[in-house]
């Protein structure tokens, strides 16, 4: 077993300058705004759902979450931005516009139904809802309003979009954004990705998601096989890779159901599978089909309706042709299969290897861009030495050098060779900080093999940063390797 | 002096009767009138419907195409979207032909065969890492033989808008003038977004009928939900279009299992209805009565000049005041033909005054768009990732900008051959006024000045707009702006603006904009003379592109006119000529032709009976 990486010097740092902050700024206009800095330093990484309309931003985070708390609608739906994070009790609480916090009863029909009484919904800035739920511990949820179709006109479209040149001061510490299929040619295509005002694309904190992808293909090939080749294609668009790292497919509708199958679903479903194999393939043929008329030894009309609404038309027929080539047995098989097909374990794997593994760094570095903006726009005695301190942070801290290289590559900016950019983005830690992620070693790699391949590595790098011919930035992007190589070198048992 | 024929209801004659009635024109010795008579059956036999099929991209217009024509016509594929228009047309046998862009712009693009197994490869976009074949051919056709498409109905499945004011968005909004009908596509996922609501407008703007069709409803459950939300958007909006839920999947499942009942669930059987009455039925009818009416016209110039012989026949004395008339219509033809009469007149002008205004709102467009780009430029810095986004913006703009022209275009065009329509009309003076073929066109011309509802017979200005419609006016406008729709690399400036504009090309290129070492001001300006560059020759590119369709369009309408004005002298002199024979031959020659006229006109009344 290799020792963990202890917590990061980086957000030790930033959290000692936060608490300098607090004391400098305390009594000033600043006060408030370091306060909750010091707080999102305390606090799980913060990840915000973003994309267009019906994109399926509330599905996910359902899917996430594994509890229906979102609502879902056929039509516009999520209307305030909503936090889910994790609390010791159940509790929804409604922040109006200037910061008042009122605690708010609600319903559970299915989703969460807040009762706001008196308060306008409309002077409803954003809404907590605070679960005691395994899933939030780790990270809270950010579920925004679509951004996009129906509310600007396309003739007067702006160039709203364009992004600030410095990096900005963002309230999620990383994002997942979520496309439906669109062409590469769409202007759409990456409008989607710059419409959000609660953050800002960067293939260090984004990771893209092709949502819906039960709907690619409509009822002709697997339709999760051609939603993978689009998410393939979608990953390698040069365009794409300076705004996410990577794009998964996800049908969020497939793991909702699945992760809240009940037995009484499962035993819908097995009815359905013990029909003459003709009526079924009837019955499966329109959403018409299925849920009107009676149905001798099958289930009711009502119960056929709830089963549409929750696993949609592609959950339904793949849970009835699992249940009836005997793929599953019981509910938590037949949950554990939709689950599998959903896509959604996959897009768990990228989250943990992007954001929960490094979260540390993206909350020092929120935090960082965070108390930043405060040192601009307040000022107060005692602040420029805080800026000073924190401008020595930034220029020093390896973890953020890595970051820029690794957002520079995305760019276009280091004139590396195709075979070694994977290279150099995995020793990065694009796909994972842990050392055998980073060389590209199997889990089961032993300590000399690591160390072999730190070695390799290392010479390798080390030629490259000192090659005669290298362009400056290709020369410093090898030197930040060979210093992560140095790094991952210091994590060795010694020998 | 008017025959039965012009208000009989609109019938097609049978081939035998026509044939009877060439005959008859044959031994009146009226070749012109043979001549017409062919020609106006010929233009019956090749009158189709054009039915486009346009949306977003992958919202299921191939396999509506393949599940209305019961089989795979149109290659679908999950990733890879159509990128050519695709013709499907009635054949006897499964053929397939690419239409390639002529190279001289009057032109009529050629065709060339390919086999049925390379229909995907062209009409397909590329695979990402893929060569696109072909770059010059601008469409697929298809011939199928297929019960539905019998009567002429042409379907065209066009590669998706893309969201307004894509390239492709441009590309099909140029091919409208030359539809016939548009179905508009969108499925049940969601409600109708706001760019497909402005897109639908457009369509409308453009073309006399418009279907929204929804796909899919097999799949979403809420779909009546769906499709009650866009019926209310559309009412909203004051776009007056049916709405027809249809889903494409059951349509094949009733075909394949020959089930009615699916076949009902499909919405297709609603479909078709619409494809034949409003559509197919409507032009094929149209198409008729244009027939019955060039027939009408024939007849009618004949049995003029036989009763014009018959009266001189009858009464040789009074013949001066008859050939006086006569001589002034002639010499009124002769100035309707020659170069400066006011129709002549009123065509050139008016084209080269269009010829500037289009250009001049072209560019009075692109330079706001410009100069919106340059202001944006000042706030960003164009090395960074922010570029490609500002690249889509502005290829966007343009685009809309190319858009918002041609529609001027068009519009204004139609005013024009309304214009000559009048002209054309007012220069014909009382003495040709028994002429059917001029009643006709003054009736018609006052009926449709006057703004009646209901025109008994297309008026001269309708037909002149027909005829470009019909001809080059709008599926060479198709072609040159289908190129939009090619993502061809920029290696030459033949290719033409579409290119250009799809790619933007010139823009995208981020080695142009060296980001390590200039300074922020000089990497400004160096985007501004990109912006500059790219601006100005799409506007050199499009503003070309209007002027050869504004050609094409000045040729067709004079074409059209002379033809009418050469119907108009054959007519007028024929009478004249056969007037003055009879007045100048013998009480016996008189007395022999006199029955001869009779027996043609007994023969010709033989020959229309019942028609």
């Amino acid at each position: 077993m290799l020792p963990q990486p202890s917590r990061s010097p980086l957000l030790n740092g930033v959290q000692a300058l936060a608490a300098q902050a607090t004391t400098v700024y305390a009594g000033t206009s600043g006060e408030r705004a370091v306060g909750d800095i010091v707080q999102r330093l305390r606090d799980p990484l913060r990840v915000a759902i973003a994309g267009r309309l019906k994109s399926g931003k509330s599905t996910l985070v359902n899917a996430l979450i594994g509890a229906e708390l979102a609502a879902t609608d056929a039509g516009e739906c999520t209307k305030i931005v909503t936090w889910y994070q994790f609390g010791p009790g159940y509790r929804v609480v409604a922040t109006t516009s200037g910061g008042t916090r009122h605690q708010v009863p609600f319903e559970r029909d299915g989703a969460l139904r807040p009762d706001f009484g008196e308060i306008p919904p409309s002077s409803i800035e954003r809404l907590t809802v605070e679960w005691p739920i395994p899933a939030l511990e780790t990270m809270t949820l950010i579920d925004t309003p679509g951004m996009g179709s129906l509310t600007g006109t396309t003739s007067a479209r702006t160039i709203d979009f364009l992004t600030p040149d410095d990096e900005e001061s963002t309230p999620s510490d990383a994002v997942i954004y979520l496309t439906r299929h669109l062409h590469a040619s769409d202007v759409d295509f990456l409008q989607t990705f710059h419409e959000d005002d609660q953050s800002q694309p960067s293939p260090v904190d984004c990771i893209g998601v092709l949502s819906r992808a039960d709907e690619i293909a409509v009822g002709r090939t697997d339709p999760l096989v051609a939603a993978r080749r689009v998410a393939d294609r979608y990953s390698a668009d040069p365009r794409l890779r300076r705004l996410v790292q990577v794009v998964v497919p996800v049908t969020g509708l497939l793991a909702q159901a699945g992760t809240s199958l009940t037995e009484d679903d499962y035993q819908a479903f097995r009815l359905l599978a013990a029909l003459e194999p003709a009526v079924l393939d009837d019955l499966l043929l329109s959403v018409d089909r299925f849920v009107t008329g009676a149905l001798p030894g099958g289930p009711s009309s009502g119960q056929r309706a709830r089963l549409l609404d929750r696993f949609g038309m592609y959950g339904v027929r793949l849970a009835a042709g699992i249940v009836r080539l005997g793929g599953a047995t019981s509910a938590s098989q037949l949950a554990n299969v939709l689950v599998d097909h959903s896509g959604i374990g996959e897009l768990r794997r990228v989250l943990f290897s992007q954001f929960t593994e490094r979260r540390d760094l993206l909350k020092a570095r929120s935090g960082l861009l965070a108390l930043q903006r405060v040192m601009r726009t307040v000022s107060a005695p005692g602040s420029e030495d805080i800026a000073a301190r924190l401008d020595q942070l930034r220029s020093g801290a390896h973890e953020l050098a890595e970051l820029r290289v690794l957002a520079a590559l995305r760019v276009g900016d280091v004139d590396l060779r195709a075979d070694q950019h994977a290279d150099i983005e995995r020793l990065l830690g694009m796909s994972g900080v842990a050392p055998r992620a980073r060389l590209g070693l199997p889990p089961e790699a032993s300590i000399d093999e690591i160390r072999a391949a730190i070695g390799d590595a290392m010479t390798t790098w080390r030629r490259r940063a000192e090659h005669p011919m290298a362009s400056r930035a290709a020369a410093d992007a090898a030197r930040v390797v060979v210093r992560t190589c140095e790094g991952l070198i210091m994590l060795l048992p010694p020998g | 002096m008017n025959s039965t024929l012009h208000s009989a209801p609109a019938q097609t004659p049978d081939a035998k009767r026509l044939d009877a009635l060439a005959d008859v024109l044959r031994r009146a010795e009226r070749a012109d009138l043979v001549a017409r008579l062919e020609s106006a059956r010929r233009r019956r036999a090749q009158r189709v419907s054009r039915v486009l099929v346009v949306g977003e991209f992958k919202k299921g217009k191939s396999t509506l195409v393949n599940a209305l024509l019961n089989g795979t016509v149109s290659p679908v594929d999950d990733d890879l979207a159509t990128a050519r228009p695709i013709e499907v047309y009635h054949d006897e046998r499964h053929t397939a032909s690419i239409v390639l862009r002529p190279d001289d712009p009057l032109a009529k693009p050629q065709v060339r065969q390919i086999t049925l197994d390379d229909i995907a490869a062209y009409a397909l976009e590329a695979t990402p890492d893929g060569e696109q074949i072909e770059p010059n051919a601008i469409a697929v056709r298809i011939g199928v033989p297929r019960q539905l498409l019998k009567s002429g109905l042409v379907i065209v499945d066009t590669p998706g808008v893309g969201g307004m004011g894509t390239a492709h968005h441009a590309a099909t909004v140029g091919a409208l003038p030359a539809a016939d009908a548009v179905f508009f596509v969108t499925d049940v996922s969601q409600e109708l977004t706001v760019s497909e609501m402005e897109f639908l407008r457009t369509v409308q703007s453009l073309c006399p009928t418009v279907v929204c069709v929804e796909t899919k409803t097999d799949f979403y459950p809420s779909w009546r939900k769906i499709v009650e939300l866009d019926r209310a958007h559309l009412r909203r909006a004051g776009i007056e279009v049916d709405v027809l839920p249809v889903s494409s999947t059951l349509r094949m499942v009733a075909t394949a299992r020959k089930d009615n009942a699916i076949n009902n669930e499909s919405g297709f059987g609603d479909l078709v209805t619409v494809l034949r009455s409003q559509v197919s039925d409507s032009i094929q009818r149209e198409a008729d009565r244009q027939l019955a009416d060039d027939i009408a016209a024939i007849v009618g110039d004949l049995r003029h000049q036989l009763d014009v012989e018959m009266r001189a026949i009858d009464d040789p004395h009074r013949s001066e005041e008859l050939m006086a008339g006569l001589a002034a219509a002639k010499e009124r033809m002769d100035l309707l033909r020659s170069q400066s009469s006011r129709w002549q007149q009123a065509l050139t002008d008016g084209n080269s005054d269009l010829v500037a205004d289009v250009e001049h709102d072209l560019r009075h467009r692109i330079r706001e768009t410009q100069r919106l780009a340059e202001e944006a430029i000042d706030k960003f810095d164009p090395s960074k990732s922010v570029w490609d986004n500002f690249v889509l913006w502005l290829c966007a703009a343009v685009s809309a900008d190319v858009v918002h022209n041609f529609q001027l275009l068009q519009h204004r065009s139609h005013a024009l051959a309304a214009n000559v329509a009048e002209q054309f009309s007012a220069a014909q003076g009382p003495e040709v006024s028994n002429l059917p073929l001029v009643e006709a066109i003054r009736a018609d011309f006052q009926a449709n000045t006057s703004n009646l509802k209901r025109v008994d017979r297309p008026s001269t200005a309708s037909q002149a707009i027909a005829a470009l419609r019909g001809t080059s006016g709008g599926m060479i406008m198709f072609g040159a702006f289908a190129n939009f729709v090619l993502d061809t690399p920029l290696n030459d400036s033949t290719k033409g603006a579409a290119v250009m504009l799809a790619s933007g090309v010139m823009l995208g290129s981020k080695t142009v904009i060296d980001d390590r070492k200039r300074q922020l001001a000089m990497r400004r300006s160096q985007a501004k003379a990109m912006v500059r560059k790219y601006t100005d020759e799409t506007m050199f590119m499009v503003a070309k592109e209007s002027r050869d369709a504004l050609r094409r369009m000045q040729r067709d309408l004079r074409d059209h006119f002379l033809r009418l004005s050469d119907e108009l002298t054959a007519a007028t002199s024929a009478a004249h000529q056969s007037a003055r024979q009879a007045v100048q031959s013998s009480d016996e020659g008189r007395k022999q032709r006199g029955a001869q006229v009779q027996n043609l006109l007994k023969q010709l009344t033989l020959a229309t009976a019942d028609v």
